[in-house]
């Protein structure tokens, strides 16, 4: 994908050790589950599900209260054994857990990889913006057959 | 150093990276090896897709060699 080409030298430059800080979130209220799956649907073929449904842009999937702090653990359940990038828009959040083993190092991330029968755990602060809201599969050919949710954050 | 969300608190060395649609990272390749020219490496990655549903699955794994 590229070429990295250098000559001569200098001597090296120390890394720093510290960059920015990432705070931890607090203990959240409310766990969810979000599955990933995908199916046939009658005259439409294949579908890509969350929790068994196909995106509606009439419903609301998910409610959360502003400024909760909350844990949505995400499963790859697809039986078709693909992995699915999962997406939430507008509010950052935290890997907690990947099937069960504590994230590495704490970073902040609003795209995450659920491969094929494994289970992510995020956390997230929904505090500074009310309002709809989606999150997504972020394979577009799987978000656009169904793989998305509305979300709905109000005081 | 960073990923899609923002700054690491310290740095992660890596060989490897795996980047899914959607996913970002900046990274800090060092010069510190013989002179010369080293190539940045996209590695296959076997994500489960169907052939049919292939073009818009790339996911990138990355590594420096
Ligand atoms: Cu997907």
């Amino acid at each position: 994908m590229a070429t990295v080409a250098y000559s001569g030298s200098i001597s090296p430059l120390p890394l720093p050790e510290r960059l920015l800080s990432v705070e931890a979130l607090p203990e959240p209220q409310t766990l969810r589950r979000f599955e990933l799956s995908m199916g046939m649907a009658p005259g439409k073929g294949m579908v890509f599900l969350i929790n068994g449904k196909a995106f509606d842009s009439e419903r609301i999937d998910t409610q959360v209260k502003l400024n909760a702090v909350e844990d949505w653990e995400v499963a790859n359940v697809d039986p078709d054994m693909m992995d699915h990038p999962f997406h939430l828009h507008v509010n950052p959040f935290q890997v907690i857990e990947h099937n069960g083993k504590p994230a590495p190092y704490p970073a902040w991330k609003d795209t995450v990889l659920v491969p094929a029968g494994e289970t992510v755990r995020l956390r997230a602060h929904f505090s500074d913006f009310p309002g709809k809201s989606v999150y997504h599969c972020h394979l577009l050919g799987h978000e656009d057959l169904g793989m998305m949710g509305t979300v709905k954050i109000a005081s | 150093m960073a990923t899609d969300g923002g700054s690491l608190f310290e740095l992660v060395e890596l060989k490897e990276l795996l980047l899914s649609p959607g996913e970002g990272a900046e990274v800090l390749v060092r010069g510190e090896r013989e002179p010369g020219e080293y190539r940045l490496l996209n590695l296959a990655y076997n994500h489960g897709e169907m052939e049919m549903m292939g073009g818009d699955g790339m996911m990138g794994k990355f590594s420096a060699r």
